[in-house]
């Protein structure tokens, strides 16, 4: 048993180790002088952090850092917000057409996100939005996912007595949504927005394909360029790259248990 | 039970509430995918053209061009590759973690899902830097360790490129099918094993036949969502070759050797001088095709596995 034990646990260690090790290499090749780099196998940190530092400050990146994060914020509001409400009335609601309607929601959650991308540029152009944050934050309308998402929250963790008895006292029905449901819904609220946090500062190919100018460039974008801008200066890049990731772990750290149970609960509940 | 939840089904209010979702869905995915449909049956490109040529961009897409075809053989290879690989690995680890005589799982847990939180972008680029030819860590290492005599340019040959291109979307998927197996396997009835033990089953067996057939509704979800989108694969390889490393700014990797469909319709589309909105509205619906093709014949290969144990 001891024996097992132990490499049950050596086993784990070395699995973790090479999950961690390039985020480890990724933090120390920021700290190194650009020509340094390959000169020696960068294991320890080095001390040229605050040079690094203050070169990437001086291209547009703390502007791409300020896009990144208003325009996922927004996003994360649009996705919640909707899902919320349209999650509620299907919860919550007898109305016509309402299983075809759910059906059919359910079905879009199978086509691929990238089907329509072209059109969805052009439209964009039509709508004189391209160069602007809109269709990135426009995208967060309609997520199918969250709408099934918070349907199956609400039939489960709201009580009905309790909006049948606001009711019987005569609260309108936005009244009930905003001041009965959404206080039950904070844990979902809270997984959901996580989750579209994560993935409106994760894309990509979205902004590339609407944006070009690079203050609008949001951090993804940002850093992909850093390559272009300072050809030769890798390390002031990585760095960028450190500072990128930076959020998603403080994030991940306090709301990995939330995260993880918004992407695995659906499933494997079903 | 159902019919008391709801209210008077004239009431206006549900309307209204599903009508943000409703509109905008029409408004921004509906019309995009049912008009980009249309573009493909267009020679529609930046230059003014906009000529109906039915289904022109298909039959040259599925008849002449061999770019279309390799990319799809591409993210098929990949998948065939990384797909097995992460449903037996990704039990494995998950059983190791869920094992009675592992403390800190959550430690393990999070080190293998770190990956899957970080942007493609900066996994495509610490590949690209790890397996760069001159400066990269990995030729460096294996140099001083005395294991090779002279650089491998991993980046520059279509098998070691494919071979990067896959262990990068392993790396980046394990911890993802990891959370998935671990909850499943920690939402099974202890009682279960319990029962399996007393009755005298080894490990292995407990393993085989009541961890993996538990598991069959979260091995669908998992293959069907990795089939979806393994075929839409774009970002880790287009990162991994835009020039952060030693040589390798080109477009497909070398020879074409890691360029997926939907790098395919972008670069038809929006990159360079072609802007062909045409050709790649036909590259996406041709996607789309292969990816509801294979997500029907992974749901039946599932689902068939199941009913032979």
């Amino acid at each position: 048993m001891r024996v097992r034990r132990f490499f049950t646990l050596v086993l784990l260690c070395a699995v973790a180790a090479a999950f961690l090790f390039p985020f480890y290499m990724m933090i120390v090749m920021g700290t190194y002088y650009s020509e340094d780099l390959f000169k020696q196998l960068p294991i320890l940190p080095s001390n040229y952090l605050l040079e690094n530092l203050k070169t990437i400050i001086s291209a547009d990146f703390l502007w791409n850092y300020w896009n990144s994060l208003y325009v996922a914020v927004l996003f994360t509001l649009v996705t919640v917000s909707v899902a919320s409400i349209t999650g509620f009335a299907f919860a919550k609601y007898e109305f016509k057409g309402k299983n075809a309607l759910y059906s059919f929601i359910l079905l879009t959650m199978m086509i691929p996100g990238h089907l329509g991308l072209i059109a969805y540029v052009m439209e964009m152009k039509w709508f004189h939005l391209n160069n602007t944050h809109a269709p990135l934050i426009l995208a967060g309308l309609n997520n199918a996912f969250g709408v099934f998402f918070m349907t199956q929250f609400i039939r489960s963790s709201v009580p009905t007595e309790v909006i049948e008895s606001a009711r019987i006292d005569g609260c309108s029905e936005p009244a009930i949504l905003v001041r009965i449901v959404i206080p039950f819904l904070m844990p979902a609220i809270s997984t959901l927005g996580l989750i579209s946090f994560l993935g409106s500062w994760n894309g990509y190919l979205l902004p590339l394909v609407t944006i070009n100018k690079p203050q609008l460039y949001t951090l993804p974008l940002g850093i992909a360029n850093l390559s272009t801008v300072f050809r030769t200066d890798y390390s002031a890049s990585i760095l960028g790259l450190t500072l990128g990731t930076l959020p998603l772990i403080i994030l991940f750290l306090f709301g990995s248990k939330t995260l993880v149970r918004g992407l695995t609960g659906g499933a494997v509940k079903g | 039970m159902q019919k008391m939840q709801g209210i008077s089904s004239k009431n206006k209010w549900p309307y209204l509430f599903i009508a943000p979702y409703f509109l905008s869905y029409a408004v921004l995915s509906l019309f995009p995918i049912l008009f980009t449909l249309y573009i493909s049956l267009t020679d529609w490109d930046l230059y003014g053209n906009r000529n109906f040529i039915g289904l022109g961009n298909y039959t040259q897409l599925f008849l002449h061009d061999s770019f279309f075809w390799r990319s799809l053989l591409n993210v098929l290879i990949f998948m065939a590759v990384y797909l097995p690989a992460l449903v037996l690995i990704g039990m494995l680890v998950a059983s190791l973690i869920e094992s009675k005589l592992i403390r800190h799982k959550t430690f393990f847990r999070l080190s293998v899902f770190s990956a899957y939180m970080t942007t493609p972008v900066a996994v495509g680029i610490i590949f690209s830097l790890l397996f760069d030819w001159q400066g990269g860590f990995l030729n460096n290492m294996l140099m001083e360790l005395g294991i090779i005599q002279e650089k491998i340019n991993w980046l520059g040959s279509v098998s070691t490129s494919r071979w990067v291109v896959i262990l990068m979307v392993f790396w980046k998927n394990l911890g993802y099918f990891v959370m998935f197996y671990t909850a499943g396997m920690a939402s099974i009835d202890t009682s279960v094993y319990e029962a399996a033990m007393i009755d005298g089953a080894s490990s292995k067996d407990v393993f085989t036949r009541i961890t993996i057939p538990l598991l069959k509704p979260i091995n669908l979800f998992l293959v069907i969502t990795s089939i979806i989108s393994g075929l839409q694969l774009v970002e880790e390889p287009m990162l991994l070759f835009s020039g952060w490393s030693s040589g390798s700014s080109m477009v497909g990797g070398p020879d074409g050797s890691t360029f997926t469909p939907i790098w395919y319709m972008f670069d038809a589309s929006f990159n360079g001088s072609a802007f062909k909105y045409g050709k790649g509205a036909a590259i996406a619906y041709g996607t789309f095709l292969f990816i509801a093709l294979f997500s029907v014949v992974g749901m039946k290969w599932i689902s068939r596995g199941g009913d032979e144990s």
